[in-house]
C-alpha cells in the first residue's frame, strides 16, 4: 500500500508525570475521513495537538507523505498543510466572515511596506466561499462571526481549510451542540471537502455523526491506539462503544468482524 | 450514504437575513453626548465658547489624548498598560535633563521617544516571556518608572535652557493662533492610528488576539510578537506625549501626568473601545478625550470645586462602561445566539 498521507508514529507526550500519550500509532491516507473515537482523557485531543503543533511531542515521528517533519508551532503544521478547525477556539467572533476567512494570512495590497490589507480581494473570495460551502446568498462576507448560527461557524471554518488547499482538516467536535439539520449540513460539508481531494480527522463524542461521515475507525484507550481499522460499514455502533470503554485486545479482535488491529 | 452535492443547504440559515439591522458606529454615543454638552455649556456660558478657552481645553486634551490613542490598542488586544502615565513623565523627564546636559533638543526628544518605546519592550518582553497579562506586568513597572523619575528629577520641576531654540517655539506655537501644536500632533496620529487599526494587517491582528487569542494562535498569527509590539507602541506614544509636553511648557513638574493613564483609559472606555477585547476606536478615544476634558472644563467655568472633576471623570466612566455593557446585553439578547465574550 502507498504511504499514508500523514503517519505518526511512537508518539509519546507527558506532562509532567501525567502520560498523556503513550506509544501511539496513527495514520491517515490520502482522501479518507478518519473517525478519531475515545472517552473523555483517552488521548484523542493531546493526539490532535501534537498533530496540529499546538504542543510538542515527547518523543516519536511525524511523517507526510513518508518525510519526516517537525511540527514545532501551529504555524509549522499548517505551513504542511495540516488545518485544525477547534471546538471553541476555530474562529474570531468579533470579526467579519471574510476576514475570518483569512485569519494569519491577510492578503496585502501593494506598496507592501505600508501593510495595507486587502479587503476587496478579501470579500470577492469570501462571497465565493460561502456560495461554495452551502451558506445561503443572503449573508454578507461582512457579517460578524458572532451573529452566525453554530452550524454556518463550523461551515466558515471548514470554508478555510478548504480555501487554503490544506491536505489535512482536523475537525474537533464540528457537530456539537447542533441541532439535527445543521449536524447534516456539517457532515456533507466533510463529505465535500474529501471528494475535493482533502483529507479529514473527525473528532466527535457522538458515534452516530461518526459512523454517518467517516471511512475508517481509530479509537484510542489510556493513552494508546487500541484499534485502528474499524470499518464503519461492517462493525456496530454498540462494538465500538465496547471498544471504547475498555476490553482486552483479544476481545477487540473478536469484535471486530473484519478489523486487523495493525500492533 | 454518500451525498456529493456541491452546496447542500444549511438548515438554519436560510429563514434568516442576519446583518440586515442598521448599525450604528460605536462611538455614536459620546460624539452625541460631547455635541449636546457643547452646545449646553456655550448656552449656559457663552464665554466657554471662547476661542481661547476653547484652545485652552484643547491643548490640555491633546496630551492624555495621545496616551488614548496608544491605549486603545493596547485594550483592543484585551490587555491594559498601568505604566503609561509613568513612561509620559519618565521620557519627559530624560529628554529635559538631555538637554540640560547640551544635547540639541529635537534629538533629546528623539531619545525620550525611544526611551517610551524601551519601557514598553520591556513591559511587553516581561509580558510575553512569564506569560502575564499586562495589567499584572505594568502595575509593577509602573512604580518601578515612577521610581526612576523622581530618582532622575530629585522631587524638582526640570526646566532645560534654551527656551528660544526650535523646539520649544515649534511645540509651544498655536496654528491660527487658537490650535496648539500639540493638538496638531494629536489630530494627524489619531488619523494615522485610525488607519493602522482598521486597514493593516497589525492592527487586524489586534483584534483577533483580543477577540480570540486561541483562535488567532491556531491560526498561525504570532500572538506574543502582536503583543510585544502594541506594547511597544503604546510606549513610544507615551514618549512622544512626554517630550511634546517639555516643549509646550517649557519644563517638567513632579506630577505631570499623573493623570493621565487613567484619563487615556476613560477615554478610549466612553470612545467604545471594549474592556472585553476585539474592539477598538481611535476616533471614539479622541471623541472621549475631549468629552472628559469639556467636563473638567465646564467644571472650572461654573466655578464648582476641584475636587469634584476628578470625581465627575470617574462617574463618566463608570456611565460608559454600563452604556457599553447594557448595550452589549441588549444585542446579544436580540441576536439570539450564546453570550460571546461578554465577560471577556
Amino acid at each position: 500500500m502507498a504511504e499514508p498521507l500523514i503517519r505518526m508514529q511512537n508518539i509519546r507526550k507527558s506532562y509532567g508525570r501525567v502520560q498523556a500519550l503513550e506509544d501511539a500509532n496513527f495514520h491517515v491516507n490520502e482522501r479518507e475521513i478518519v473517525g478519531l473515537l475515545g472517552d473523555n482523557g483517552a488521548g484523542k485531543s493531546t493526539l490532535i495537538k501534537v498533530l496540529s503543533g499546538a504542543v510538542p511531542l515527547t518523543s516519536g515521528d511525524i511523517f507526510i507523505r513518508g518525510k519526516r517533519v517537525n511540527l514545532r508551532s501551529t504555524s509549522d503544521a499548517i505551513a504542511q498543510g495540516i488545518e485544525t478547525i477547534y471546538q471553541d477556539s476555530a474562529l474570531v467572533t468579533q470579526l467579519s466572515i471574510a476576514r475570518n476567512l483569512f485569519l494569519g494570512r491577510e492578503p496585502i495590497k501593494p506598496p507592501r511596506f505600508l501593510n495595507r490589507m486587502d479587503q476587496d480581494a478579501m470579500n470577492v473570495v469570501a462571497r465565493d466561499l460561502l456560495k461554495q460551502v452551502g451558506i445561503s446568498k443572503n449573508i454578507p462576507p461582512t457579517t460578524p462571526i458572532g451573529s452566525l448560527s453554530g452550524g454556518e461557524r463550523q461551515a466558515v471554518a471548514i470554508a478555510r481549510a478548504m480555501h487554503f488547499d490544506s491536505d489535512l482538516i482536523i475537525l474537533d467536535e464540528p457537530t456539537n451542540n447542533l441541532g439535527v439539520a445543521e449536524t447534516q449540513g456539517v457532515l456533507s460539508f466533510v463529505r465535500n471537502a474529501r471528494d475535493s481531494g482533502h483529507s479529514c480527522i473527525f473528532i466527535a463524542h457522538n458515534i452516530h455523526h461518526v459512523f454517518q461521515v467517516v471511512d475508517r475507525i481509530v479509537v484510542m484507550r489510556r493513552g494508546k491506539v487500541v484499534a485502528d481499522d474499524i470499518d464503519p460499514k461492517k462493525t456496530s455502533v454498540a462494538e465500538v462503544e465496547r471498544i471504547i470503554t475498555g476490553m482486552s485486545d483479544k476481545e477487540i479482535r473478536d469484535a471486530i468482524a473484519d478489523g486487523k488491529p495493525s500492533h | 450514504m454518500t451525498r456529493t452535492d456541491t452546496a447542500p443547504p444549511l438548515a438554519g440559515s436560510a429563514n434568516r437575513k442576519p446583518g440586515r439591522r442598521i448599525r450604528l458606529p460605536a462611538e455614536t454615543g459620546a460624539a452625541v453626548g460631547l455635541a449636546a454638552l457643547v452646545g449646553l455649556l456655550g448656552w449656559l456660558q457663552p464665554s466657554f465658547l471662547d476661542p481661547a478657552n476653547l484652545s485652552l481645553l484643547l491643548g490640555q486634551a491633546a496630551l492624555p489624548g495621545l496616551l488614548a490613542i496608544g491605549m486603545v490598542f493596547v485594550l483592543t488586544m484585551r490587555d491594559i498598560d498601568l505604566s503609561a502615565g509613568a513612561a509620559f513623565h519618565l521620557a519627559a523627564a530624560a529628554a529635559a535633563l538631555l538637554m540640560i546636559a547640551g544635547i540639541d533638543p529635537w534629538l533629546a526628544a528623539l531619545a525620550g521617544i525611544a526611551l517610551g518605546a524601551g519601557l514598553g519592550l520591556i513591559n511587553g518582553l516581561l509580558a510575553i516571556t512569564l506569560r502575564l497579562p499586562a495589567m499584572v506586568v505594568t502595575l509593577g513597572t509602573w512604580w518601578m518608572i515612577e521610581g526612576l523619575s523622581l530618582v532622575a528629577g530629585k522631587g524638582q520641576t526640570i526646566a532645560p535652557p534654551g527656551a528660544n531654540s526650535g523646539f520649544f517655539t515649534t511645540l509651544s506655537g498655536k496654528a491660527f493662533a487658537v490650535v496648539p501644536a500639540a493638538c496638531i500632533v494629536f489630530a494627524l496620529l489619531a488619523l494615522a492610528m485610525h488607519v493602522v487599526l482598521h486597514r493593516t494587517r497589525f492592527g487586524y491582528r489586534v483584534q483577533a488576539v483580543g477577540s480570540n487569542s486561541q483562535a488567532a494562535a491556531y491560526a498561525g498569527i504570532p500572538t506574543p510578537k502582536v503583543r510585544l509590539l502594541t506594547l511597544v507602541l503604546m510606549g513610544a506614544i507615551a514618549g512622544l506625549a512626554g517630550v511634546i509636553h517639555v516643549g509646550a511648557q517649557g519644563s517638567v513638574a513632579p506630577g505631570d501626568g499623573s493623570s493621565f493613564m487613567l484619563l487615556a483609559i476613560a477615554a478610549a472606555i466612553i470612545g467604545g473601545t471594549s474592556l472585553s477585547g476585539g474592539h477598538g476606536s481611535v476616533i471614539g478615544a479622541v471623541i472621549g478625550i475631549l468629552l472628559v476634558q469639556v467636563i473638567l472644563s465646564a467644571m472650572n467655568l461654573l466655578d464648582v470645586d476641584a475636587a469634584w472633576s476628578t470625581f465627575a471623570t470617574g462617574a463618566l466612566t463608570v456611565l460608559a462602561l454600563a452604556v457599553d455593557r447594557l448595550f452589549r446585553m441588549w444585542r446579544n439578547l436580540r441576536a439570539g445566539h450564546g453570550e460571546d465574550n461578554l465577560l471577556g
